[in-house]
């Protein structure tokens, strides 16, 4: 709080405020007296030059109707209708007659020449006898009234040589209603312009008569007739000139150009008001009137330059009156303020001492007003502040110990921040050997995936490759370069080894559409860039995103020549062996079989039971040869479906008629039974003979005596289920776990009968999965088993296998 | 052609058991029987002798059974006869060779009785 010095006194801003006050508001009446002032006598001026040519142009304008009349009745009169009308030719009595009609009318209207014309623009009789045998056919008034119309114009008199205003009417015959001639008059113009001249407007500016196109015919002032109000259109000045309407006088253009529009407006408009800056930069009011019904203009034009002048006087006047209320009112105001503000004087010193640090100084005022109050408050306030400052003293001490134990605090939490910050260093040395190991780990991955022998590839979503191994590489011929980014199907040829025109399945959009790991179809070769073909062996399988949704499509493609080669050395083998052990049994059985038939001599009844016993045997083991064969092939996936649309019912009757030997032998009861409509199947009848013949061997052969066999069929939501169930043996508990699997015999069936190969059953199972079915057994020792095939309605042959 | 106007069946088969079963069989049920060894001698005597139908073994020494089949039904002077194929070997890959090389019939030897055998013999004689 320093000790101030007062630049700018108080007592000095109060008076400055009020001269202000003073000038601006002053300054702005002077202006608002002025312009209103300029204004409203402008339009009081306006008003009164308007008023003044509104009243002179219907004077004028009456004038000129009364022509107009005169014509229109003259041409009516039937004197002169009869006049026209006469066929032969005109007598000189006709004409005089006629003549006496004109001045007739003429009489009463001393300043106009009456005349008839004929068609042809001739006069014929005329009260201005100069006009006789004249022609005027090349006036537009006669041209418009020849046509049947009505006309007035302003034009320069071919004879007099003098300004006329023409009318003309045309003169209609009674009967055919066609025009017949032409009534005329010209009127002297002088006479009626005269009012103008002796208008007081005239007296301060100027008025012109103008005709239809802007040309002056009249004016007070000089120099200006026959001029244009301003440049006139070539069209406008050819018409002009054409028609001779001021006699080859050169229309040259004036300075009112602005009046032309509204001339040309004429139809809607009868007088308008304007100002305009001329070339003698004089302020003017210029006014257009109409003359009632007729093509013809006054325009009157007024300055008011010395109306502007005389407001100009009024402002000034306004101005020093301003001023000088402005010096008086100053002085007053200096002495009222001063003795209001004493009191302040007195605080301003008072508050001087106080900031300067004396809170022991006083000041009295007894103003009785507001300063007073204000006094009062301010002594208060130092008391306050006095007890303040030695309060504040105590406070700060205080607060001076609080920071010097905070920084203590703060010393010892910095202990703690660097403990802390060096935990954390720990942590993201931990987290970096973390990612290092990640690293290596995806470098390890990526290694392995170049070191395998299998090929491997993943494409995307959409089947296009994103990545794969050198293997896949070397087995396709393509590089990754080329490869990358390709639908699979470009690089990876698949085809069927046998049938490489097929079109191959796609095995990526299968696995990604189901989202399950599929395999390829056996006997696939790889056709290389090359052409060269290699046989793989490939499973595809989904790679799911965290979502779950499968975003991937992983291919491992295995280079399967070898075993392929094996395949067939083992197919080989099969066959071989097969055929070799069945040419000692197949021999041995037709041997038997002569032997038995005592084809090699009648044998005695010990020896053929003995035969019997051997032909058994020998059956049996064929038997198990073609067994063996059969389930070898199986289990290859060799065994060749041949599916056609198949009455599975019938087949079952031809199976129960080839058993029914055997049933019979065995006193075993067959029955079937049938459900109406059951559905054709799809797939290899052979096929379901044989499973058919399995079960049923068995149900009759592990049957007992006199026991049934029954056979049923039904729909079951997408199967047709095959049911065979007999009241044999039963298996025991501990075997129904192994019912199905190879060379299995059950225990109580091991015992009862000789043959069987423990084969039938599995190769049941095989097929009918093979098929997508399923086969369920119940079975009770001692009561019997059923066996229920589930063989789908539709089976599915995606995967066709070949030998 | 045979003078007792017996018809001659040639039998083709290396295995001398099965050789022996069928001439005896086949005598008794009242055919006359020559034996070839292996294929070349079965071709070399249909040629000569023009028998009325053969049975034909397939994995013969020399010359096998397809081989054979072949020959005799690219020479316009055999092709005419009849050959059933009596073999051991029973993969479809057999059968649909030989049926393709010409042969009437493919019969599993083992898995048909002898009865069975001289019913399709007397099947395919009354046939030609």
């Amino acid at each position: 709080m320093a000790n101030q010095k007062v630049k700018l006194s108080l007592k000095f801003k109060i008076i400055l405020a009020i001269v202000a006050a003073v000038l601006v508001t002053g300054g702005i009446s002077v202006l608002l007296v002025t312009t209103q002032v300029t204004k409203s006598l402008l339009d009081a001026k306006k008003t009164a030059l308007k008023d003044v040519a509104i009243e002179q142009s219907h004077e004028t304008a009456f004038v000129l109707s009364r022509g107009r009349n005169m014509v229109d009745v003259l041409a009516k009169d039937i004197r002169v209708v009869n006049y026209f009308s006469k066929e032969s030719g005109k007598t000189k009595k006709d004409n005089e007659d006629i003549l006496r009609v004109l001045f007739d009318y003429g009489l009463a209207r001393q300043f106009f020449s009456n005349y008839l014309m004929d068609l042809s623009g001739n006069t014929l009789v005329s009260t201005d006898p100069t006009f006789l045998d004249k022609n005027f056919g090349f006036r537009e008034y006669f041209k418009k009234a020849a046509s049947g119309g009505t006309h007035e114009e302003l034009a320069i008199g071919s004879v007099t040589n003098a300004l006329g205003i023409f009318f003309s009417a045309p003169v209609i015959a009674t009967d055919s209603g066609k025009v017949i001639g032409v009534v005329a008059a010209k009127l002297d113009p002088s006479q009626v312009f005269e009012t103008l001249h002796d208008s007081t407007l005239t007296k301060s500016g100027y008025y012109f008569v103008v005709d239809k196109d802007g040309v002056v015919v009249a004016s007070n002032k000089k120099d200006v007739l026959y001029k244009s109000m301003g440049q006139l259109s070539d069209e406008t000045l050819n018409r002009i000139k054409t028609s001779r309407t001021y006699l080859g006088k050169n229309i040259e253009p004036l300075q009112y150009g602005m009046v032309l529009p509204l001339i040309a407006n004429y139809k809607l408009d009868t007088k308008v008001i304007e100002y305009v800056d001329k070339v003698d930069k004089e302020n003017e009011l210029i006014n257009v009137v109409k003359l009632g019904q007729f093509p013809m203009f006054v325009v009157s034009e007024i300055g008011y330059d010395s109306l502007i002048d005389s407001v100009n006087v009024i402002s000034m006047t306004l101005g020093v009156f301003v001023l000088l209320a402005l010096i008086i009112g100053t002085a007053f105001q200096y002495g009222v303020v001063s003795w209001l503000l004493s009191p302040l004087f007195k605080l301003s010193e008072y508050s001087d001492k106080v900031s300067a640090g004396d809170l022991e100084a006083d000041v009295q005022v007894k103003s009785g007003d507001e300063l007073e109050v204000l006094a009062n408050n301010i002594k208060e306030m130092v008391m306050s502040i006095k007890k303040y400052y030695s309060e504040l003293e105590q406070k700060v001490k205080e607060q001076t110990k609080e920071v010097v134990d905070n920084l203590k605090e703060i010393e010892d939490k910095n202990i703690e921040l660097e403990d802390t910050k060096k935990a954390i260093v720990n942590v993201m040395e931990d987290l970096n050997e973390e990612k290092d190991r990640m690293y290596d780990e995806k470098n390890r991955i990526e290694t392995i995936l170049a070191s395998i022998g299998d090929g491997v590839f993943v494409t995307d979503e959409n089947g296009y490759l994103t990545m794969m191994n050198r293997a896949a590489q070397t087995m396709s011929g393509y590089g990754l370069i080329e490869a990358l980014g390709k639908h699979y199907t470009k690089i990876f040829k698949f085809v069927e080894e046998r049938k490489p025109d097929n079109q191959y399945p796609d095995i990526v959009g299968e696995v990604i559409k189901k989202g399950i790991v599929s395999e390829l179809m056996p006997y696939t070769v790889l056709v290389s860039k090359e052409g060269t073909q290699l046989p793989v062996l490939d499973s595809a399988a989904p790679v799911r995103d965290p979502e779950g949704k499968v975003s991937r499509c992983v291919v491992v493609i295995r280079d399967n020549s070898k075993e392929r080669e094996l395949d067939r050395s083992k197919d080989d083998f099969i066959s071989v062996t097969s055929h070799q052990l069945r040419t000692p049994l197949g021999s041995m059985r037709w041997n038997l079989e002569m032997l038995r038939a005592g084809d090699a001599g009648e044998i005695s009844e010990e020896a053929k039971a003995v035969a019997d016993e051997l032909y058994a045997g020998n059956l049996r083991m064929i038997e198990l040869v073609n067994n063996l064969l059969n389930v070898s092939r199986i289990d290859q996936g060799r065994v060749v479906d041949q599916p056609e649309v198949t009455d599975l019912s019938s087949i079952i009757d031809k199976s129960v008629k080839e058993m029914k030997l055997e049933a019979v032998n065995r006193k075993v009861k067959v029955s079937v039974r049938k459900v109406d409509k059951l559905p054709k199947v799809y797939l290899d009848p052979e096929k379901f003979r044989e499973i058919m013949e399995n079960l049923l061997s068995n149900a009759i052969k592990y049957n007992k005596k006199g026991g049934k066999v029954k056979i049923s069929m039904k729909v079951d939501a997408g199967y047709v289920v095959v049911t065979v169930a007999d009241t044999g043996l039963g298996i025991p508990k501990k075997d129904i776990q192994r019912i199905f699997s190879k060379f299995f015999r059950a225990s109580n069936a091991v015992h009862s009968e000789t043959e069987g190969t423990g084969l039938g059953l599995y190769v049941v199972k095989k097929i009918v999965e093979g098929w997508g079915g399923k086969v369920r057994m119940e079975s009770k020792e001692g009561e019997g088993t059923k066996f229920s095939l589930f063989i789908p309605k539709n089976i599915e042959y995606k995967k066709k296998i070949e030998k | 052609m045979p003078i007792n106007n017996k018809p001659l069946i040639l039998v083709a088969e290396d295995d001398t058991m099965y050789a022996k079963v069928y001439k005896n069989k086949l005598a008794k049920e009242g055919f006359e029987v020559i034996h070839a060894e292996n294929g070349k001698v079965a071709v070399k005597l249909a040629k000569e002798n023009k028998p009325d139908l053969i049975l034909m073994d397939l994995i013969m020494p020399i010359m096998d059974g397809f081989a054979a089949l072949k020959a005799l039904k690219e020479d316009p002077s055999t092709k005419a006869i009849k050959v059933v194929i009596l073999s051991n070997l029973g993969q479809d890959s057999d059968i649909e060779k030989a049926k393709e090389a010409g042969a009437t019939e493919y019969l599993v030897k083992t898995n048909i009785s002898i009865n069975e055998m001289v019913e399709k013999v007397r099947q395919y004689l009354r046939i030609k």
